[in-house]
């Protein structure tokens, strides 16, 4: 019991920065843009987290530094297809780029500096309950801040007017028109949430969950979230779900790697990546339904906006 | 509400829409606008919704004169207006939709503060359940939602553009006894259409319009059908001008214990035989396996059991498949949806047929100048052979694809409601085209909801129910009841 307790909690702290992030990709998508630049974004928002909490030592200040630099780079995404009228896979590519080398450039007085990050909870009140108190001391404030979010976003988008909005921005403009609303300005906050979130995505890999800076350190994790947003059928539910599954198959791969197995590191590593694209092939296959994307999306290969 | 038209003129470039029309709508009145494709109905009621600016004219409202910029200003005035494309969003439930247009929707979406959005649907459209997906919905269902949708916004008058064009008969029945009851509750009702049984049904009175211009009004109540029909186009023989008769004796196509499985219902030994310049009529109510029997004999479901013969030669059976056989013309449901590749040129889609026995590099030039020439003795317009297939209107689209399905001679013709959508004389070039394949030899089988047509042109009719053929009769002896009978899974007496 302790042991699979343990192994959850594991893989909820892994899974944590692409929860964070596929949340954030599925909220730009719901509006009926796709944004391929969230590993910049992340890669930004880890450097800005890690420094913010580097200068001031509070590691809140990293996680809101984070997200707000990674919204300042989906700005360039907003502008490039929403104003200028770029495509949106061309746009978001040279969002990925810039993040990754601006990052890098900016990131290198970094390496090697310590941060002190949250406090543990393994010696508060809470980890004495019983059963679940080691689960829930072991863990960290940025998991409790993504249920949070979570929680808000998914009943936000799904019970609210507001939410009914913006799901039909991303399935029809023209009916959003009709309305007299501008589709535009649905699709500017659906980038600028995104980029709140993925930025907010890699402080929270950075500030909490490695406290280190190093270049690339999102590796992939910002083009997985672009894929599990599909795995989740553009659900915010689902999200934590199939985060998860990342989650426990990163855990799993480092397990088997403490245990000494005799397998190669590089092709363990491709686990966490390969379980989810297994699991999207059963749960179509199963489900026999291509259906749910925004309508919209669509139109991204047609040269629109 | 009253409203008054005043002298409305619209022009588009060279030519003149709507050339100063003046139109009465009073309180509680169902108003036909009758007019074939062209006539300027729509645009007159386009002009009035907002959706595009007259050039001159007035519209009074309870006598005081209006101005209306958009929809939106329209809507302000309680006017609304049922598009014959819904804007309604697929992916979202009825419910959603509703609260998606309601002027006041509330902030937060609970069960219980929706039930002022849903009053309305409950009222007209009880059958339809708030939280299913309208993509899950039936054409006729669309329209009920997409009306809710309007009424929703405070609208006393309502106009309707070409509602029944995209309705099966019984649709269309449900659809009449709403605009009744629309009109019964004082709202006023605007049906733009082409077809006299929309006036029968619902009418108080009609505008007949013809050429931009407003032929007549009549008040419904004793109207003399064919004195409309002369108003409207001008002449009151729309009758095709071919006659045809079977050459007896030659079996060109057979149907033998054909069954196939299909998505709703399966077809069960369908057995039928079509001489040579026979039309045989499939009656039916739409849903009975229709287009499936149409696929199937044209090659494109698979069969389970039996086979299709032309000439005493197997083309379709349960082994061998001929989907594209240069001597089947098929002219299927939906021909944006089916017929065409909607975003490919009408070069492209003209040639679409033997596409697979074309070289390698084909003749481009050819292509292009062969689809002119068709677009010209189809009078398909634009004539433009390079414009997408999916621009056409519904009805030069239906003509290019007679275009290239009939205008080789075919041994056997399969015909999915070819005139659906379509005006009298576009629906009577359709029947002149098909019928005169029949008159060359080929066996037609015409798949139609329309019991006057089938019973005036077809030669045989021939019942489909639930997959099964549940009886075939000689036009000549068959009537209305009889041929209802069948259609509700009734025996013959």
């Amino acid at each position: 019991m302790s042991a699979m307790l343990g192994l959850l909690s594991v893989a909820l702290l892994t899974a944590t920065p692409v929860w964070l992030a596929t949340l954030g990709e599925t909220l730009t998508q719901r509006t009926g843009v796709i944004n391929l630049g969230v590993e910049g974004q992340m890669l930004v928002g880890a450097a800005a987290g890690f420094a913010a909490t580097y200068l001031s030592g509070n590691p809140w200040l990293g996680l809101l530094a984070g997200a707000l630099a990674g919204m300042a780079l989906s700005c360039l995404h907003a502008l490039l297809c929403l104003v200028l009228g770029v495509n949106q896979i061309a746009s978001g590519l040279a969002v990925l780029f810039l993040g990754n080398g601006l990052s890098s450039f900016y990131g290198t007085t970094l390496v090697d500096k310590q941060i002190t990050g949250f406090h543990s909870l393994t010696h508060s009140a809470a980890a004495r309950w019983p059963v679940v108190g080691q689960f829930i001391a072991e863990l960290t404030p940025s998991v409790y801040l993504a249920f949070a979010l979570w929680l808000a976003c998914a009943v936000l988008l799904l019970r609210t007017q507001a939410g009914l909005v913006w799901r039909a921005s991303g399935e029809s403009a023209d009916a959003l028109r009709m309305l007299g609303k501008s589709p535009a300005r649905w699709r500017l906050a659906g980038i600028l949430v995104g980029g709140l979130f993925t930025g907010l995505a890699g402080a929270a890999l950075s500030v909490d969950y490695t406290r280190t800076w190093v270049a690339q350190m999102t590796a992939g994790r910002g083009l997985l979230a672009v894929g599990l947003v599909i795995v989740a059928r553009w659900n915010p539910w689902l999200a934590l779900p199939v985060a998860l599954i990342y989650g426990l198959a990163e855990a799993l791969a480092l397990r088997l790697q403490s245990l000494g197995m005799n397998v190669s590191p590089y092709l363990l590593g491709t686990l966490p990546y390969l379980v989810p694209l297994i699991v999207l092939l059963l749960s179509y296959r199963a489900s026999r339904r291509r259906g749910a994307m925004p309508q919209e999306l669509s139109g991204v290969f047609r040269g629109m906006a | 509400m009253q409203l008054e038209l005043v002298s409305v003129t619209k022009r588009f470039g060279q030519t003149l829409a709507n050339d100063a029309v003046s139109l009465f709508i009073g309180a509680g009145e169902v108003l036909a606008l009758l007019g074939e494709n062209g006539a300027g109905k729509s645009t007159l009621m386009k002009c009035l919704y907002g959706y595009y600016r007259m050039d001159s004219g007035q519209i009074l409202l309870d006598g005081r004169a209006v101005s209306i910029a958009s929809p939106r200003d329209a809507m302000r005035l309680g006017i609304g207006m049922v598009f014959q494309q819904f804007s309604l969003i697929p992916a979202l439930t009825v419910r959603e939709n509703l609260l998606l247009a309601y002027p006041q929707a509330p902030a937060w979406h609970g069960r219980a503060n929706s039930a002022a959005i849903l009053r309305l649907l409950g009222e007209f459209a009880p059958d339809i359940a708030a939280d299913t997906p309208v993509a899950e919905l039936s054409v006729g269902q669309k329209q009920q939602v997409e009306l809710v949708k309007v009424l929703n916004q405070q609208a006393r008058l309502v106009i309707l553009d070409e509602p029944t064009s995209v309705l099966a008969p019984e649709e269309a029945q449900r659809l009449h006894g709403i605009i009744r009851q629309l009109a019964a509750t004082g709202r006023s009702v605007v049906i733009i259409t082409h077809k006299l049984e929309d006036v029968r049904a619902c009418a108080q009175r009609v505008a007949v319009m013809r050429g931009g211009r407003l032929a007549a009004e009549v008040k419904e109540t004793g109207v003399d059908e064919r004195r409309l029909v002369e108003l409207m186009v001008g002449t009151a023989d729309v009758a095709p001008a071919v006659a045809v008769l079977p050459q007896s004796g030659i079996t060109r196509l057979e149907l033998r214990k054909l069954s196939c499985r299909g998505e709703a219902l399966n077809l069960r030994g369908i057995d039928l035989q079509i001489a040579a310049g026979e039309i045989l009529g499939v009656a039916g109510v739409s849903g009975n396996g229709q287009d499936l029997l149409a696929d199937a004999v044209s090659g494109l479901a698979a069969l389970d059991e039996g086979e299709v013969l032309l000439d005493g030669e197997l083309l379709q059976g349960p082994v061998t498949r001929h989907p594209d056989d240069p001597r089947l013309g098929y002219i299927p449901e939906y021909p944006l949806k089916n017929a065409v590749a909607a975003e490919m040129s009408n070069s492209l889609n003209l040639a679409l047929r033997g596409l697979a026995r074309d070289p390698l590099f084909p003749d481009r030039q050819r292509r292009w100048s062969r689809a002119e020439d068709l677009m010209e003795a189809y009078d398909v317009r634009p004539r433009d052979p390079g414009l997408a297939s999916g621009r056409l209107s519904g009805g030069n689209l239906q003509k290019l694809v007679i275009a290239r399905e009939l205008s080789q001679p075919r041994r056997a013709v399969v015909a999915c409601y070819p005139t659906m959508g379509l005006d009298l004389q576009a629906a009577r070039a359709v029947y002149e085209a098909l019928f005169r394949q029949a008159e060359e030899g080929a066996a037609i089988l015409w798949i139609s909801e329309d019991l006057d047509d089938l019973l005036s042109y077809a030669h045989r009719i021939a019942v489909l129910y639930h997959g099964r053929v549940a009886g075939v009769l000689p036009a000549a002896q068959a009537d209305r009841t009889h041929l209802g009978q069948l259609m509700a899974g009734g025996r013959l007496s």
